[in-house]
């Protein structure tokens, strides 16, 4: 008998592998954040150089619906389970973690920048890599015909709801395949401070001028980040490309 | 309904093989002896017992026949019954077994009691056997049995042979007088000097429907432990059974390809009258509970891989199981069981002696704290009681009556990559307080009450009723905390603690009718049935979100009251066209309708103004017909082929049902050819099938709503392999190998929510294992004796091999290969026993799940379907001591 089942094994095993696969096979390559690189930007008639730009970024979730929000992705496709300080005027690129999940279309994507309020906590939370405990941390300074000051700004961009993602959905235009290398996430600094109005700080002569919860220009920079300027995501095929 | 017919037509054939000689219009009198034997009346029938068809012989078809000399004693009773023709061991066993419980009037002479030798053949066939005109001749085999291994029939007068004179020595010193047969039940009077035909069938035996058409007898049944009436059916070839949910949820089934959830695809059914199938349960369509059955209490299992017999009705879709209970050994039986986990089982049955197999009283008790870390205890009760009885005009009755009651604490799945990470123990469960509030309890009562009539001139009339009500309730959180509340949106995180509660109150009836043979032409033979059955049912079901510990309702997903009606007619017809092909089918068609009370349905989102008050009620029905067919052709004695063809269904989940839609039954195509080798100096047969089924759409466990979604249309086709062989007395084996690859013809439609659902087209099924290999082996014989009394031993192993199943998302589980054991030793009334299942302790998982789950045990939680997984039971031994009484 027990010969019998010896010989028969290899048979056995052989029809368990003649059935097709179940659906998406499984993928995972690295993240990274590239940067734009530009740490000085014009805003009217007011130059803006950007000394520190720090952004926490993550955890990322990406998914194969239209919308990526909690109520209408239950599942993802691929996520980014790192939250990462990113240093926005930095050169080259910032590991992001490992993108893992499937193959197959993704069309939006939800994120946090550092700042989360996953089920069942009772109240938003900053992660520890979150700079300062803020989404963002953006210093520099804004010049106009010799006249400078001084800015600062800490932005939190919350979730609104308890299980949401503070960027409830982004839509993406993606393909994974087992052949994609990596995720490619990159957002530039300087367009969202592009809509604060450092003139009228100059023309205050406010210095440090600080951007906070409440004003105008903070409100206009938090929308930017989730709104009108999101981060984009563009999936490499191929190798991934040599660091500069 | 097919499986009564014959299951009773033991009690009916004996009655019937009576009638063959002539019926009586008036009261019984007494049969007068043959001339030359002036003033003596015959012995006449006062109680029969039924003669078993020995279980172990169905799957071989033995016709055969024995003949017994029977010596009635002046009070009555027999004094002793010798073989004169012998039809095989088991069979003159069974005849000897049977005819020493008769009672008798005495023979008389002159009108005093005489002791009296009379001559009792027992006709032993594995199938229904053809009607027996008065004075025919019997020794032409039933065309639609299996090639006669064994002597023909006797003829019309047996052989008047004498045994000789030193066997007719009685302990009473008196030499019993010669007679011929002369026998008559107390409402028959046999024509003097007429030969007895008992006809005795292997029950329940109704003919086979195909190659996939298996019997499983209690040589089988009793080679491995068998926790639960669910664990029988692994001996089926194709069968897997896990039980993921704890003991007071159904078993989880898989059939050649199918995922049948707990029961979705399988029809089940007791005696063949009452349904076990619940239609749109809560906890899955079809949900089939058969714990409601003591497993010592199951004399044998007919199982129909495949749609072949217009008897099969909803739910029949990967095939049907049909529970035939019944008690061999007589008197009282108590065991007493205890072993791992402070598993305690007491299970007493109650078979009065004199009475039919079919009469009975059982009951059973089982705690137990159960594997792992406590979380899996359970306790649970349960009676089955039953009484078949004769009434006038040749009606046999059966009454059923079992109820069950269980509750359980349950574990809940694990992910893997906790597991992995040592978060949790593989037989543990989370910590988290919503994962320990899982449970379940459930009850079930049942009743039937079924009446039969067999015609002398083969018809057979049949009628039951039938009635049960089942509660169920389960609080399982398969996702830990991911749900968030429809009602109140802005509710979330306060865990996934689904509780679903089930209702069900059902009744019907059956009724069937089966004409004679007709002879059409010398080479051609018809037989029609025409049967109808009917069954309603109230069903009150609901769904919402816990909040553990206190269990606080914060959200409510179902709140439903269903209708249900279903009516089923069919018609089924033999034709019999010579001694070696024979073509069964014809059709069947069910109307079902529903009638659905959706108190939660036209929901008014959170976010808009309300419009209308919420509740949506709505009605729904349809007709689903159904073709089956299968020929078998005898090419040689002991080769039959076979081919089939049948269509079945399985209704909708009501709750899915829009208003007026045409219920969409799910139906499904099977063909199936294969043949049947019976090699019988080996005692052995051999079935190789080859069967394609096809699935207009299918279902899917979803853990997010912990119950069944359409995934789309599917197609199997495979291979089974089937060998049985018995070649010592007390040895029994058998073995089946199942190959199926299962694809999905076309994936869900996209929705908003998901538009590219975890389905491509042509993917392997998920859930279901390519490969299926079980065996089991039994072996019982006599030691010798032990002060004065035999020592029987019995050793028996059953072996199940799964191939990796495929899981969503291109994951395949592990591999399963799992022994269980038994072992056993009775001197007189007293046996002791072990049984080990998981004898290797193999560690694996009984089902594997791939969802998205949130049990926090990391920081960043994952919206990625992971793997998930029940633990299969570890090693476990339950020491047994039984006392037969």
């Amino acid at each position: 008998m027990r010969c019998l089942l010896r010989s028969l094994f290899p048979f056995v095993l052989f029809l368990a592998g003649c059935g097709t696969g179940t659906g998406q096979p499984d993928v995972s390559f690295p993240a990274v954040f590239t940067s734009p690189a530009t740490n000085e930007f014009v805003v009217g008639d007011v130059t803006v150089t950007l000394d520190e730009a720090r952004v926490a970024f993550g955890p990322a979730y990406f998914c194969a619906s239209a919308s990526g929000s909690a109520t209408l992705c239950d599942a993802a496709v691929g996520e980014i389970r790192r939250i990462t300080t990113i240093d926005a005027l930095g050169e080259g690129e910032t590991p992001l973690g490992t993108y893992a999940g499937f193959a197959g279309d993704v069309r939006s994507a939800s994120y946090d920048y550092g700042i989360h309020w996953f089920l069942p906590e009772q109240e938003a939370a900053a992660s520890p890599e979150a700079p300062g405990g803020h989404s963002a941390r953006v210093r520099g300074v804004a010049s106009r015909a010799g006249t400078s000051v001084r800015f600062e700004a800490d932005i939190d961009v919350k979730p609104l709801f308890q299980g949401q993602r503070a960027v409830p959905t982004t839509k993406v235009e993606g393909t994974v395949t087992e052949a994609t290398s990596r995720i490619e996430v990159q957002f530039d600094v300087t367009s969202w401070f592009s809509a604060v109005d450092f003139g009228a700080a100059i023309d205050a002569g406010v210095d440090p001028f600080v951007i906070g919860p409440g004003a105008q220009d903070y409100t206009s920079v938090v929308n930017r980040m989730v709104s009108t300027h999101p981060p984009s995501f563009v999936f490499v095929e191929g190798e991934a490309p040599a660091a500069p | 309904m097919r499986f009564v017919l014959s299951r009773w037509s033991n009690a009916i054939a004996l009655a019937a093989g009576l009638l063959v000689a002539r019926p009586a219009l008036a009261q019984p009198r007494a049969p007068q002896a043959p001339a030359g034997q002036a003033n003596v009346t015959l012995p006449t029938v006062v109680e029969h017992v039924d003669a078993v068809y020995p279980p172990d012989k169905l799957a071989q078809g033995v016709d055969t026949t024995v003949e017994v000399l029977v010596t009635v004693e002046r009070n009555g009773t027999v004094g002793d019954a010798q073989i004169a023709v012998s039809g095989g061991e088991a069979f003159d066993a069974a005849a000897l077994a049977a005819v020493r419980r008769w009672r008798f009037s005495p023979a008389t002479r002159d009108g005093v009691p005489i002791r009296a030798r009379i001559r009792v053949p027992f006709h032993f066939a594995p199938e229904p056997h053809p009607p027996v005109p008065p004075g025919a001749p019997t020794d032409t085999p039933p065309p639609d049995a299996a090639p006669s291994p064994g002597p023909p029939a006797p003829a019309t007068k047996p052989p008047a042979s004498k045994p000789p004179a030193d066997k007719h020595t009685h302990a009473h010193g008196e030499q019993p007088a010669e007679l011929d047969s002369g026998l008559a039940l107390p409402h028959a009077v046999a024509e003097p000097g007429k030969p007895i035909e008992i006809h005795v069938q292997g029950r329940p035996n109704p003919p086979r429907r195909g190659a996939s058409d298996f019997r499983l007898g209690r040589a089988v049944l009793d080679s491995a432990p068998r926790p639960t009436t669910a664990d029988l059916i692994k001996s089926a070839p194709g069968f897997h059974v896990m039980r993921p949910e704890g003991d007071a949820v159904a078993q989880r089934v898989s059939l050649r390809g199918f995922d049948a959830d707990h029961g979705q695809d399988i029809q089940f059914t007791v005696g063949g009258t009452i349904p076990l199938n619940q239609p749109s349960h809560i906890h899955g369509q079809g949900y089939a509970d058969l714990n409601v059955l003591i497993p010592e209490t199951v004399r044998s299992l007919r199982v129909l891989e495949g749609v072949y017999d217009p008897h099969q009705g909803d739910f029949a879709v990967a095939g049907s199981v049909d529970f035939d209970l019944g008690v061999e050994e007589r008197g009282v039986r108590a065991t007493a069981s205890y072993g791992s986990f402070d598993t305690k089982r007491l299970v007493a049955i109650f078979a009065p002696a004199g009475q039919s197999e079919e009469t009975f009283g059982a009951a059973v008790v089982r705690t137990t704290d159960g594997f792992g870390e406590g979380v899996r205890g359970s306790i649970s009760g349960g009676f089955t009681g039953q009484y078949r009885f004769e009434l006038p005009g040749d009606l046999s009755a059966l009454v059923h009556l079992s109820s069950y009651g269980a509750r359980s604490t349950v574990a809940g799945v694990l992910r893997r990559d906790d597991i992995d990470r040592r978060i949790v123990d593989f037989y543990g469960a989370y910590p988290d307080t919503s994962a320990r509030s899982q449970s379940a309890a459930a009850t079930r009562t049942q009743a039937s009450f079924s009446l039969q009539r067999t015609g002398d001139d083969g018809s057979e009339a049949s009628f039951g009723l039938w009635g049960a009500y089942g509660t169920y309730r389960s609080r399982l959180n398969f996702t830990g905390y991911t749900q968030r509340s429809r009602l109140r949106p802005t509710w979330a995180g306060r865990g996934d603690l689904i509780e679903q509660s089930n209702d069900d109150g059902g009744f019907g009836a059956r009724a069937s009718y089966r004409t004679r043979r007709y002879e059409a032409a010398s080479w051609l033979k018809a037989q029609l049935t025409l049967g109808a059955d009917a069954e309603a049912h109230s069903i009150d079901q609901a769904q919402n979100l816990l909040e553990a510990p206190q269990n606080e309702t914060w959200d409510r997903r179902v709140d439903t009251t269903v209708r249900s009606l279903r009516i089923g007619a069919f018609v089924d017809a033999l034709f019999t066209f010579s001694r070696w092909a024979r073509l069964r089918g014809g059709l069947r068609a069910d109307f079902i309708s529903f009638d659905i009370d959706d108190r939660l349905g036209n929901q008014v989102p959170a976010f808009r103004e309300e419009t209308h008050f919420i509740g949506y009620r709505r009605t729904a029905a349809g007709i689903a017909w159904g073709p089956r067919a299968t020929l078998e052709v005898d090419p040689l004695p002991s080769l039959r082929l076979f081919a089939a063809y049948g269509r079945g269904y399985r209704s909708p989940q009501a709750r899915q049902l829009e208003e007026g839609e045409q219920a969409p039954f799910a139906t499904v195509h099977s063909y199936e050819a294969g043949a049947r080798y019976q090699y019988e100096p080996a005692r052995l047969s051999a079935t190789l099938v080859a069967y394609e089924t096809r699935l207009s759409y299918d279902l899917a466990f979803d853990a997010e709503e912990g119950r069944l979604e359409r995934i789309g249309p599917t197609t199997r086709r495979g291979l089974v392999a089937y060998l049985q062989a018995n070649p010592l007395t007390g040895f029994n084996a058998s073995i089946s190998a199942t190959f199926v690859r299962a694809t999905l013809d076309s994936p869900p439609p996209p929705t908003p929510e998901n538009p590219t659902p975890p389905y491509v087209e042509g993917q392997s099924l998920p859930y279901v294992p390519p490969v299926v290999v079980r065996t089991d082996v039994s072996y019982r014989r006599a030691l010798g004796t032990f002060r004065g009394k035999s020592l029987v031993a019995r050793a028996g192993y059953g072996a199940t091999f799964l191939s990796p199943r495929p899981l969503p998302y291109a994951q395949e589980a592990r591999t399963v290969f799992v022994v269980d054991a038994s072992l056993g030793l009775r001197r007189d009334f007293v046996e002791i026993g072990v049984d080990a299942t998981n004898l290797f302790n193999a560690r694996y998982a009984d089902t594997e799940y791939v969802f998205v789950s949130d049990w926090r045990t990391s920081d960043i939680p994952s919206h990625l379907p992971a793997r998930h997984i029940s633990a299969g039971s570890p090693l476990t031994i339950l020491g047994n001591l039984t006392f037969y009484l």
